[in-house]
């Protein structure tokens, strides 16, 4: 009796858990198919019964996807995977160095290492994003492509790195040595033993790098104006205007969401596995 | 295929701490070699090393003739099992054990199908038929332990390095695995070198036992040998279970007196002596010699481990058949074996005489 009140309970607090997650996300999706007048009388969340729904926004974001949203859309995906691709890549090369070798320089030993590439994140990028400025006019960096991939990998890059540091500490160096013996040479040892114990890890990295670069508004906001421009800084031009495009800005919102969740689907079945187990005693 | 070990000034250092110094460790072609030592001792540090997988290690290795001394260990052809089992968790157990057979120096020996078969052949000795499919993190200790092993007789290597490979495996099935094992070593004919601190293993398995202590080797020969005439107390406390009795004894013209026993001693300087007495080598009741009183009695089944005390001085005896008809408490008569004393200086704790 108990137990069955206590799922009941457990039911009960998941479907209010889920509504208020949803309800954001919910309300966006409405709003794209609101017109301006439904949008002002707010709030209006059921339609056909609130308010009638229409195309209008998304017939506008169709007739406006070759010019404006389509490349921006582009943009923002390409800088966003390429820059988390090379973070998590030059990010598991140090971090690896890091997890296995001693260093020594000077005063400065792994952990000290460590914290200074982490240290990169902990100032906010808005100290620096100036003085970025000035050197991205020098390098003719502004508004290209290259620019943007290196500026989110120069972002995402500490995180990588402090991240799958642990990642690889926790692999036995005994299960090296075993592939060592088994015959096969560093190179191979890191491709077919270490890397795929690292999947959960690698996949976090890549996860987070990509969600820090999609989100990003402020370099793109200091470092682009046409050519390289993303997904956020195209929205907030939307709201940019005398009447702000409320049901426009919904629903780019909507695919803005489509990346990042997709990416997640693909990267979980990773995250979740308990790679290490079994391995030594 | 088979080939001849020989191992000399290899020493391993941890940050300045001396972990391994061995001068000298030969093995023939073919021959069983028991690394025998308490924990702490080196045994895995010295395997390692032989193996080239330690970057603080120096000394050469020859193996069949040949220095391999700077030979990466993926070139070594040098097979481990490692205390740890070492297995790859995200690889099935017969991944696991294809996983040598498909290295890069390897994978054109070999068909699949060959593949296929030799798995399936240790597999089957080990009796891990039923396990293929599984992750290590599915298994027992004993089965993980039985992969490792496994993976590292598949490829047939040219010397064998084996860490404790059968100690996680329960009672019943290690004493058939020591069967199996040195069976399967004489079969595929390899050099072997096995790491333990089990004695029992020791006496089953080798034909030579090499004595690892405290990062040294204290003596070098057949277990029964090593046994009979320990060059140290070191080497006498390591073989032989339950432990050897140590006592103080006194060399007086040419005769050493112990707890009261006097015998024979020739050829030894007058002064006080350490006298070592195998707990099998007393017996209770029948032939009298020294009076003892029964403190503890540990049954073992066939056989019980009796602490007593004579003389102040407290012993380990093993008794054989009906022990069960002494208790704590009681006074006992007990012998002591002719030619079963161990006479050790106890200054220097070498072997002085042994066998009177």
């Amino acid at each position: 009796m108990m137990s069955k009140l206590g799922a009941w309970g457990r039911r009960l607090f998941l479907l209010v858990w889920v509504v208020f997650a949803l309800l954001p996300a919910y309300w966006a999706l409405s709003t794209s198919f609101k017109r301006q007048v439904d949008i002002y009388n707010g709030p209006k969340m059921i339609p056909f019964v609130d308010f009638t729904p229409t195309l209008d926004a998304w017939q506008r974001l169709w007739v406006a996807s070759q010019s404006d949203f389509l490349p921006k859309l582009l943009n923002s995906f390409v800088f966003s995977a390429v820059s988390s691709l090379i973070a998590v890549v030059l990010g598991a090369f140090a971090a690896y160095g890091l997890a296995r070798f001693e260093y020594r320089y000077g005063a400065y030993r792994n952990d000290d290492i460590s914290f200074l590439i982490v240290s990169q994140r902990i100032m906010p990028p808005i100290v620096s994003v100036l003085a970025l400025y000035v050197v991205y006019v020098q390098l003719r960096a502004l508004d290209t492509a290259w620019g943007m991939i290196l500026a989110f990998t120069s972002m995402n890059l500490p995180i990588a790195v402090y991240l799958l540091r642990s990642f690889f500490a926790a692999i036995p160096e005994e299960l090296e040595q075993a592939a060592a013996l088994d015959g096969y040479p560093a190179v191979l040892r890191l491709v077919r033993v270490v890397f795929p114990l690292a999947a959960p890890g690698l996949a976090s990295a890549f996860m987070l790098s990509f969600f820090f670069a999609w989100n990003d508004f402020l370099f793109a906001l200091m470092l682009t104006f046409n050519k390289a421009q993303t997904l956020p800084l195209y929205i907030s031009s939307l709201s940019a205007q005398s009447q702000p495009e409320w049901a426009l800005i919904a629903a780019v919102g909507m695919i803005a969401l489509i990346p990042p969740v997709v990416v997640t689907l693909v990267l979980d079945r990773y995250m979740s596995k308990q790679v290490l187990v079994g391995g030594v005693r | 295929m088979t080939a001849e070990l020989k191992v000399s000034e290899l020493s391993v250092t941890y940050g300045d701490v001396d972990a391994v110094r061995i001068d000298e460790l030969s093995l023939d072609a073919g021959e069983f070699g028991v690394l025998l030592g308490p924990s702490g001792a080196g045994k895995t540090s010295s395997l390692k090393a032989i193996a080239g997988l330690l970057p603080g290690a120096a000394g050469a290795v020859h193996l069949g003739g040949r220095d391999i001394s700077r030979t990466a260990p993926e070139e070594r052809d040098i097979a481990m099992c490692f205390e740890s089992y070492a297995l790859y968790p995200h690889l099935t157990v017969r991944k696991n054990l294809e996983f040598p057979l498909r290295a890069p120096r390897r994978v054109r020996e070999l068909t699949a199908q060959e593949r296929r078969r030799r798995v399936d052949e240790v597999a089957d000795v080990l009796g891990l038929g039923q396990l293929l499919e599984r992750r290590p993190a599915q298994l027992s200790g004993g089965q993980r332990q039985r992969v490792s092993l496994g993976r590292a007789l598949v490829r047939r290597p040219t010397l064998l390095l084996l860490d404790e490979p059968i100690s996680h495996l329960d009672a019943k099935l290690r004493n058939g695995m020591r069967a199996e094992l040195k069976r399967m070593q004489r079969d595929m004919g390899v050099t072997t070198l096995f790491a333990t601190p089990d004695q029992g293993e020791a006496f089953a398995l080798g034909d030579r036992v090499f004595v690892l202590d405290a990062g040294t080797l204290r003596q070098v020969g057949e277990p029964t040998e090593l046994y009979l005439r320990p060059s140290n107390v070191r080497v006498a406390e390591l073989l032989g279970a339950p432990r050897i009795n140590l006592v103080d004894g006194e060399v007086r013209g040419q005769r050493v007196t112990v707890l009261g026993l006097e015998r024979p001693a020739e050829g030894l300087r007058d002064g006080p002596v350490l006298v070592g007495l195998r707990p099998a080598d007393l017996t209770v009741g029948g032939h009298r010699e020294l009076e003892a009183a029964v403190v503890a009695v540990q049954p073992l089944g066939n056989a019980a481990i009796m602490t007593v005390k004579v003389s102040g001085q407290t012993l380990r005896v093993l008794t054989q058949g009906a022990f069960d008809e002494w208790q704590v408490g009681d006074t006992v008569g007990l012998g002591v074996r002719s030619g079963s004393l161990l006479l050790f200086d106890p200054v220097t704790t070498m072997c002085v005489k042994a066998g009177i």
